[in-house]
This record gives C-alpha cells, structure tokens and sequence, in this order.
C-alpha cells in the first residue's frame, strides 16, 4: 500500500518537474557514457599490455665448445633446472635443446645455416615468469651464471620499456577512472541538490502538515533512482551503438590476437547501471538530509 | 491545551524573540496573539509546531512536554495539530483535493477514508466545486480556505493560524474568520496570530499581546490595544 502511494508520488513528481528530471538524466546519461567509454578503452589497453607482457621470458644459454670450451653436461643442466623449480617466480619452463634451436634457426634463416659445418647454438631454458614484472628477478637469482651456463638473458631493454608503459597504462587508467567516477558523482549529485532545492518549500510543507521524514524523503529516492535507471541504460544503449557500428571500422585496421579484449560488454553495462542508481537513491537522500531539519 | 512556562527563545547571536514569555490556553478557546511585526508571534507559532525548541523554560501541548518529544513523533504533533499560514503553504502543483488528501495519506489513511472524508471538509469551507483547481487557479481567500481545509482535515483539537487573513482584502477576511469561529464552536482550540485590528476588536475574544517578546497584556475579552 505505502509502496505504491510512494511509486505514484514518485512518478507524479518527475511528470511536475519535467525540465530538471531530464537534466537528472542527462547528467547521468553523459557522465555513465564517458565512465563506460573510458572503462572499455582502459580495460582493452590493459589487455593489450599483458598480452605484451606475455612475450617477456628469461633464457638460459647453457655453454657450448664454442663459448665455454666445454659443452655443458646433463648433470650441470639437471641443476639449473632444479634450481628453477624452487624458484616461486617461474611460472614454467621449456627445454630447448642444441638441435631443437637448430631446427628453428633453419626455418627462420635458411640461408644462414645452409653452409655451416656444424650446430654451433648453445641448449638453452625458456622461461616464463609467474608475472612479466619478475623477470628481472628470475635473471638475477642465476647471477652469477651457474657452473655450465654461459649467460642469462631477458631482453632488457624492451622489457623495462614494455614494463614502463604497462605500469603508466595502468595508473592513467586507475586515475582516470576514479576521476570521471567523483566527476559524475558529483555532478549527477549537483543535478539532484538542485531540484531538490528548487523544491524546499513543498518539502517544508508535507513537514508542516506531518509527514515524517521517511514519507518525504522515499518518492524523491526513488525519483533519484529512476532518473539514474533511464541515464544508464540510455548510456548503455549508446555504448552498444558505439561497440556494433563504431568499433569494427576501428578495429579494422588495428592488428589484435584473439586474446586482448576488452572487459566483457555485460559487466560495464552492469557496473554503471549499479553506480547509477546508488547515486540517483542515495545522492538524494543525503541532499534531502538538510531541507528534512524542520 | 497549552501551557507556556517562562519560555525564552534567542536566535543567534543574541537577538531575543520571546522573554519569559507565560500562559495557559484552556480546550477551547479561541485566542489572538497580537502585537506588531517582530514581537515574537510567529516565534510562538513555531515553537508550538516544534519548527524551534525554547532556549530556556516549557511549553506543553495537549498534555506533552514538546522539550521530551523525540524527532521521530514530531509528525504526530503536527497531525493532531492544524496549522494556517499567511503565504498558505499550499503544494503549489497539486489541486485542492491532493492537497488537503497529502495530510491523509501522510498519516496512512486509506483510499476509501480520504475519499469519504476530503470532499465533505472542501464542501463545508465552501469549496466544494473547486476541488480539481489547483492553486493558482483559485482567489487569495480560495487558498486559504484550502488551507484551512488541510488543517481541519483530521479534526485536530488544536489550529494555528499565523495571520491567516494577513494577505487578504478585509470582506474576505470576515469569511476567514467566520470559518475559524465555526471550527472554534466544534470545539476546537483556535490560537490566532494576527494585525487585524478591526477583526480582533470585532470578535472581543481573549487576547494575548506581545512586544519585544514580552506578554504585556491578557484579557479575556479584549480589543487589539
């Protein structure tokens, strides 16, 4: 019975103060669309860096005749390779052996190994960190080499920069997000202060003739949370369009393995529904909070 | 009905609305609170709706001491009290039935009740065929006996009326006033703020005057001074 008289106060309210409940969800509308436009784009990015990030490995050339003098023997191999298992960093490991890099050598570069007398490439371990950040890590755990192990390399150079970029990726991301988050919190906040406090002077009135707080403040939550309901999901419309018609001309022409992707469509769409109607309730009734002291 | 003990109020900083101000309005009676403007009427008003607290002394009303009222019954005070404004404080967007239907519904009277009861209350302030105007369709003295009509609307042993008749043309008045003395006569306390000092001296009922937030003056059958 409450319920609905508070659904049809609610309603009644929006219809009477049309202008302002279409900024309401304007407001929300914007605000939702650029927080689930960044959301998407910094969600692909990271992606993408880890994606990146996946190349980085740690390898372990073991010696050869060449480099050493002395091939290195099993038993030499067999300890480097249990010195990784005890290591929490390594995530896993392949053995490459002297003839298997041959082979690849010869697929890469034919002409190259056409005249060589012999197999001059050294064993190695390939290793794949727990996480890209610990490859500097797992390379400074075998300085120095070990006995049998002519050197130790990761590809510093770009794994620093890719490190770099991913780690500054990442905080722009963070910040940004949490920015457009307060940004639109506040101004859909605003949005509602102002209708509110357009409308003081009705709600002095229904204090005057006795109603309780909760009866004036429940229509104005709900309005609150139907304006942010139809903000949202007009943003999440809008992100759809934008996803189906805008993106594939995008994606086109922009080179991406299957396994960078963006955070799933239905989860931004639900984050912002949620953070909507949180802020349309609850953003009125703290607003309502002042005027209610009569 | 009400009893006020040595009530003082202060607004900061330090302005004094009411000084010790006491008296007691019996079941019944009808009251004017006169005295000119920032004499400490509407301070009386309000205190009484508890829109303010006392700085200093009591004040009871229908038996309760306002000061031990807890926030959260603050709307049953106001529900067993009726109150006219000089500006009437109606809900501008709704029509006079929604209007004097909000006072229903907020104390959870039911459909069938507010449909039984609003009609017959619009009717008796004769208003009857007004019911579906909203207020800016109706005459300064139209709005005010919609107002009336809200206050009166649970029969509340007690109205208030903070000039009620303050922004109305004098002819208009008298059916203001013939309308609260007929709500007086049904044995409702009416307590009356006002400057008209032609109605006071007309009706020779008890009259409280005030200046400077002091009572100088409490006559059973008194004039405006």
């Amino acid at each position: 019975m409450r319920a609905r008289l508070f659904v049809t106060e609610a309603f009644r309210s929006i219809a009477a103060n049309l202008s302002t409940s279409v900024a309401a969800v304007m407001t929300v509308l914007i605000g939702m669309f650029l927080l689930g436009l960044f959301i998407a784009l910094g969600s692909w990015v990271i992606s993408w860096t880890n994606h990146v990030k996946k190349d980085l490995v740690v390898d372990v050339y073991f010696c050869t005749e060449l480099t050493c003098g002395t091939e290195a023997t099993t038993k030499e191999i067999n300890a480097v390779k249990l010195q990784l298992d005890q290591n929490p960093d390594v995530k896993s490991y392949k053995f490459v052996s002297k003839d298997d890099a041959w082979e690849e050598m010869k697929d890469r570069f034919p002409e190259l190994t056409e005249n060589a007398p012999r197999n001059p490439l050294p064993a190695s371990y390939e290793v794949i960190p727990e996480d890209a950040d610990q490859v500097q890590a797992i390379a400074a755990s075998l300085q120095p080499p070990p006995v049998g192990v002519e050197t130790v390399k990761y590809g510093e150079k770009k794994a620093e920069r890719v490190l770099q970029v991913a780690k500054i990726i990442g905080g722009i991301f963070l910040v940004g997000s949490l920015i457009l988050l307060v940004a639109s919190t506040i101004l859909i906040a605003n949005t509602i202060r102002l209708s509110i406090f357009s409308r003081r002077r009705e709600i002095e009135v229904m204090k005057l003739v006795g109603a309780s707080n909760w009866f004036v403040r429940a229509p104005f939550m709900l309005e609150g949370l139907l304006c942010g309901l139809a903000g949202s999901i007009l943003a999440v419309v809008l992100l759809l369009l934008a996803k189906e018609l805008a993106l594939p001309g995008i994606m086109g022409r922009i080179e991406s393995p299957g396994d960078i992707q963006a955070w799933n469509f239905p989860v931004v769409a639900l984050i912002l529904i949620v953070m909507s109607l949180l802020v349309g309730a609850f953003g009125s009734g703290i607003t309502l909070r002042r005027f209610l002291r009569i | 009905m009400i009893v006020f003990e040595a009530v003082t109020k202060v607004y900061d900083p330090n302005v004094v609305a009411l000084r010790e101000a006491s008296f007691v309005i019996e079941k019944g009676e009808f009251v004017f609170l006169v005295g000119p403007s920032g004499s400490g009427k509407s301070t009386i008003m309000r205190l009484l709706l508890k829109e303010l607290d006392p700085t200093d002394g009591r004040i009871i009303v229908g038996g309760r001491e306002l000061a031990r009222l807890r926030r959260s019954k603050v709307p049953m005070l106001r529900r067993n009290l009726g109150c006219v404004f000089q500006d009437f404080k109606l809900l501008t967007d709704r029509t006079a039935y929604d209007n004097v239907a909000y006072a229903l519904k907020v104390q959870g009277d039911s459909k069938t009740q507010i449909r039984a009861k609003v009609p017959e209350i619009l009717a008796l302030v004769g208003l009857g065929s007004k019911m579906t105007n909203v207020p800016h369709e109706l005459s300064g003295g139209e709005q005010q006996r919609v107002s009336i009509a809200r206050a009166f609307v649970n029969h509340p042993p007690l109205l208030i009326c903070d000039e009620p008749t303050g922004n109305l043309d004098p002819d208009t008045s008298v059916g203001i006033m013939q309308l609260l003395y007929r709500i007086n006569r049904t044995g409702t306390t009416v307590v009356m703020a006002t400057h008209d000092r032609e109605m006071v001296d007309k009706m020779r009922k008890r009259v409280i005057a005030l200046e400077e937030g002091v009572v100088v003056r409490d006559e059973r059958r008194g004039g405006y001074g």
